[in-house]
C-alpha cells in the first residue's frame, strides 16, 4: 500500500470513529487544552501502530485499546512529573474538571463521578457503559473475563456511592 | 443497582450524542497530527533522566559528606575526585543521550526506536550508576575508619569489623533492591516494545501488578535510606565511635574525688588568678581567641590585680613598636577610642573586636580613677611588627627566606624579653595571649599529616620565660576545645577527654579556677588531642598549671565585631597587611564579613554539647 493511500485510509478510519477518541479524552482530561493534546497523542499512537493492524480484531476494539492505553500512560506521566512538565508549559493551570455547559446536570454529575475513579476503573466503567461484552472489555484492557466481572461489581458500587454523594 | 445503572447508561448515551457531535477531528487535523513534530520528546527525555538523577543525587550527597569531613586533608582529595569523576561521567552520559534523542525523527513518531533507546539507556545508566553508587558506599567504611584513626588513634577491632560488616550488608541489600527495581522498569519497557511490535497493548492487569511491586521496592529503598541515614548519624555522633560530641561517663569513685576536691579548692576565676601571683611572678593566661567571656575576664582582672600590686598586663594584642602609643592612651585625660582601635588594628588588621579594645579602656578607667601620683597600670605590647605585604602567594608562608623578612628579626624570644625586663624591674606580670604562646613547661609538638614530627625548636614565649624563671612562671588555660589528633586545624573536641566538661555539667559548677599541680585534675589523661603527640604518657599537669572553667560550650559566645572596622581610610593598609594574599584586592565588605565570620564561636563549637 502506498503512503498516500495508507494515510487516506487512516484518516477515514479515525474520522469515522472519532467519537471514541472524544469520549476517552473527555473522561481522562480536565480541560479543553488537555483534551486537545491528548487527542493529538492518541492519533499519533494510532498512526504509529496502524501499519501493524491486521484486522484480527474489530477496528473499534483496536482503537479503544490504543486510545485507552495512551490516555492512561499520559495521565500517569503527567502525575509523575507535574513540576517538570509545568516548567515547559507557558500557562500553568490548576487541574480541575471543568463542568461542560453544553451538557445537562445529570451528565455533568456522571462525568464528575467517573473523574473520581482511578485510571483503570475509568476504562472499565466506560467500556461497560458502552455496552461492550465482558470478553471485549477483557480484550481491550487485558483483564480476564472473570476478573472483569469482579471488578465491575466493585466499580459500579463505588460509582453509585460517589454519585449519591455528589447529589447529596 | 440494575435500575440505577440503566439510568446511568441512559445518561451516558445522552452524553454520547452531545460529545460525538463534536466533529473537530477533521481529516486536516488528523493529517496534521500524524505529521506533527509535537511528539513529547522533552517529556520522554525527562523521564529517562529521572532514574539516573536519583543516583546522581545519592552520589552528590555522599560527596558532600566526604567533603565536609575531609576537605582539608589532601589524602582524601583522591577519593573525593574519583567520586566527583563518576558523577561527571553520568552527567556526560545523560547529556549525550539527550542530544541523541533530540535528533530522533519525531515526524515518523518512531516509538520503536524510542523504546529501544530507553532500554539501552537503562542498561548503560544502571551499570554506571551502580558502579558509582557501590563505590561511594564502599568508600564510607574506609572513610569512617580513617577518620576514626585520625581522631582517636584507630578503631578497637570489633568496632571496625561491625562497621565494615554493616556497610557491606547495606551495599548488598541496596544492590539487590535497585537491581529489582531496574528489572521491573526494564520488563515494562520490553513489554511495551514487544506489544508495539505485535500491535497489542500493555496488559493492564500485569501492569498494575508490576506497579505495585515497583512501589513496594521503592518504599523499601526509601526505608533503607532512612535507616542508612540514621545509622550514619549515630556512627558520626556516638561517643563510643567518634569520641567527639558526647561527654564521657565518669567512673563514680573518680567523680567523687574530683568533685570533692573541686568543692574545697575551686575558687572564682578572678580570685584564682589573683591568688596565683602569691607564689608566681608571671602568669600566662592562655586563650583560644575570640571567646567573649575570656576577654571579659581579662578586663575584670585589671582592677583586682592592681589592688594586689600587679600593675603589668603583657598582651599579644599590642605591638612592642606601639608601646609609646599605648602609654599615651592609658595616661590620657580622656578616652580616645580611635587611638585604642588604631593600636589593635596596627597589631593585626583582622582584630576588629570591641572586647579586645575594651581591655585598654578598662586599664585607662582604672588609671583615670587613681589619685594623683599613683603608679599607673600598664599594658605591655609584646607582639612583633610583621610585614605581611611581603607574602605574595600562599606558598610564601612555607618559604623560610620570605618568612624571615616578614617577621623582621622578631620572634617569641622578643616577646619574652619584654616580660623578663618587667620582672627584672621587680614587677609581676599577667600575660594575655593565645594558649600556644602561653606554654611554659610544656613543649608544643609539630604535627604533620596527623603524625608527630618534632618539638618546636624556636620555643614559645612562655617557654622562653620559663627557661629563665622556672616555676615562677606558670600557664593557666582558659577552658576551650582542643584540636583532634589530626593536627592543629583538626576537628574541635573536648579538652582532656571531656572529663572536666562532664564533671562540671554533672555538678552544675560554673566559673571556677583551680590548680592542676598537686591535685587530682592534674593527673587526668589528655585524651586523643593534638597535644598528645611526642609524649608517651600525657597528663594534664604537663600541659598547664591552672585551669579556668566558665560555662558549658553551648553557652560560649564570640566577641563583638566592630561594625565597619575596615573602611575606606584603612582598606589599603588592611589589604597590604593581611597574611592571606588573596585579600590584596578585597573590598571593605569582604573584610568585615570575614571578621564577623571568624567570631562565630557558636557555629565552630556547635557539635560540642
Amino acid at each position: 500500500m502506498k503512503q498516500n493511500e495508507q494515510t487516506e485510509r487512516f484518516v477515514d478510519m479515525v474520522s469515522e470513529h472519532q467519537g471514541i477518541l472524544h469520549k476517552i479524552c473527555h473522561i481522562y482530561c480536565n480541560n479543553s487544552e488537555e483534551k486537545q493534546d491528548m487527542m493529538q497523542e492518541i492519533t499519533l499512537q494510532l498512526w504509529s501502530s496502524f501499519p501493524n493492524f491486521q484486522d484480527r480484531s474489530k477496528i473499534s476494539t483496536w482503537i479503544y485499546r490504543i486510545a485507552l492505553n495512551t490516555a492512561i500512560s499520559n495521565i500517569r506521566r503527567s502525575k509523575k512529573h507535574p513540576l517538570v512538565e509545568a516548567l515547559f508549559d507557558t500557562d500553568l493551570e490548576i487541574p480541575s474538571r471543568e463542568t461542560d455547559p453544553a451538557l445537562d446536570e445529570d451528565i455533568n454529575t456522571l462525568y464528575q463521578a467517573i473523574a473520581r475513579l482511578n485510571d483503570i476503573e475509568k476504562a472499565v466503567i466506560m467500556l461497560y457503559l458502552e455496552e461492550k461484552s465482558y470478553q471485549e472489555i477483557g480484550e481491550i484492557t487485558g483483564i480476564s473475563e472473570k476478573n472483569v466481572s469482579v471488578k465491575l461489581v466493585r466499580i459500579k458500587k463505588k460509582l453509585k456511592e460517589i454519585i449519591e454523594e455528589i447529589e447529596g | 443497582m440494575t435500575d440505577f445503572f440503566d439510568d446511568i447508561k441512559a445518561t451516558w448515551k445522552k452524553a454520547d450524542e452531545v460529545i460525538t457531535t463534536d466533529q473537530s477531528l477533521t481529516p486536516e487535523v488528523i493529517k496534521q497530527s500524524i505529521t506533527s513534530d509535537s511528539i513529547s520528546i522533552t517529556s520522554r527525555m525527562l523521564r529517562m533522566i529521572n532514574s539516573s538523577l536519583i543516583m546522581l543525587l545519592v552520589n552528590a550527597l555522599l560527596l558532600l559528606i566526604n567533603c565536609s569531613f575531609y576537605l582539608k586533608v589532601p589524602v582524601y582529595l583522591g577519593a573525593i575526585s574519583l567520586s566527583a569523576l563518576l558523577c561527571l561521567i553520568l552527567v556526560h552520559y545523560l547529556f549525550k543521550q539527550m542530544k541523541r534523542l533530540k535528533t530522533l525523527d519525531a515526524k515518523q513518531a518512531d516509538l520503536h526506536q524510542v523504546l529501544q533507546d530507553k532500554i539501552d539507556f537503562f542498561n548503560h545508566a544502571f551499570n554506571r550508576a551502580m558502579f558509582a553508587y557501590g563505590f561511594a558506599v564502599m568508600l564510607l567504611p574506609f572513610n569512617v575508619n580513617l577518620y576514626q584513626e585520625r581522631a582517636n588513634g584507630g578503631f578497637k577491632g570489633l568496632d571496625l569489623l561491625l562497621l565494615v560488616g554493616f556497610y557491606i550488608l547495606a551495599f548488598a541489600f541496596s544492590y539487590v533492591l535497585i537491581k529489582m527495581t531496574y528489572s521491573v522498569y526494564l520488563k515494562q519497557l520490553k513489554n511495551a516494545l514487544s506489544n508495539l511490535e505485535q500491535s497489542t497493548l500493555v496488559n493492564m492487569e500485569e501492569e498494575l501488578k508490576m506497579n505495585r511491586k515497583r512501589n513496594r521496592i521503592i518504599g523499601a529503598i526509601m526505608v533503607l535510606f532512612v535507616l542508612l541515614g540514621g545509622v550514619a548519624y549515630v556512627v558520626f555522633h556516638s561517643s563510643s565511635l567518634s569520641g567527639q560530641t558526647d561527654l564521657p561517663d565518669i567512673e563514680p569513685t573518680r567523680e567523687k574525688v574530683l568533685a570533692e576536691w573541686l568543692q574545697v579548692n575551686g575558687v572564682k576565676p578572678v580570685d584564682y588568678i589573683t591568688q596565683c601571683f602569691t607564689d608566681h611572678d608571671v602568669v600566662f593566661l592562655g586563650e583560644y581567641h575570640r571567646i567573649k567571656h575570656d576577654v571579659l575576664l581579662v578586663q575584670s582582672l585589671i582592677e583586682p590585680l592592681y589592688r594586689k600590686g600587679i600593675r603589668q598586663l603583657a598582651t599579644e594584642f599590642g605591638r612592642r613598636e606601639d608601646q609609646a602609643l599605648i602609654d599615651s592612651l592609658l595616661s590620657a585625660d580622656v578616652w580616645y577610642e580611635d587611638l585604642a582601635r588604631k593600636i589593635v588594628f596596627q597589631q593585626f588588621v583582622w582584630w576588629g573586636y570591641q572586647e579586645y579594645v575594651d581591655i585598654y579602656k578598662s586599664a585607662w578607667q582604672l588609671n583615670h580613677s587613681l589619685p594623683d601620683g599613683s603608679v599607673p597600670f600598664s599594658i605591655l605590647g609584646i607582639n612583633d611588627s610583621p610585614d605581611w605585604s611581603l607574602i605574595r602567594k600562599a606558598a610564601d608562608h612555607d618559604d623560610h627566606s620570605v618568612k624571615s623578612r616578614v617577621w623582621r628579626g622578631g620572634g617569641e624570644h622578643m616577646w619574652a624579653s619584654v616580660i623578663l625586663d618587667a620582672v627584672s624591674a621587680g614587677e609581676k606580670v599577667l600575660v594575655h595571649c593565645g594558649i600556644h604562646h602561653a606554654f611554659t613547661g610544656y613543649r608544643q609538638p609539630i604535627v604533620i599529616d596527623g603524625k608527630f614530627s618534632h618539638f618546636d625548636k624556636s620555643l614559645r614565649c612562655g617557654n622562653h620565660v620559663y627557661s629563665d624563671l622556672g616555676k615562677r612562671a606558670i600557664t593557666v588555660f582558659l577552658h576551650s576545645p582542643w584540636s583532634d589528633s589530626t593536627g592543629y586545624g583538626g576537628r574541635a573536641l573536648y579538652p582532656a577527654g571531656g572529663i572536666i566538661d562532664a564533671l562540671m555539667r554533672k555538678t552544675g559548677t560554673q566559673a571556677t579556677g583551680f590548680d592542676l599541680t598537686g591535685g587530682p585534675f592534674g593527673n587526668l589523661d589528655m585524651g586523643n588531642a593534638v597535644y598528645k603527640h611526642g609524649y608517651e604518657h600525657t597528663v594534664l599537669q604537663q600541659f598547664c598549671d591552672g585551669w579556668i572553667y566558665t560555662v558549658p560550650f553551648p553557652e560560649y559566645e564570640g566577641v563583638t565585631p566592630i561594625s565597619n572596622w575596615i573602611h575606606l581610610d584603612n582598606i589599603y593598609h588592611a589589604r597590604q597587611q593581611s597574611p592571606n594574599p588573596r585579600y590584596r584586592d578585597a573590598t571593605t565588605e569582604r573584610f568585615n564579613k570575614g571578621i564577623t565570620r571568624s567570631a562565630n564561636i557558636r557555629k565552630r563549637f556547635r557539635h560540642l554539647k
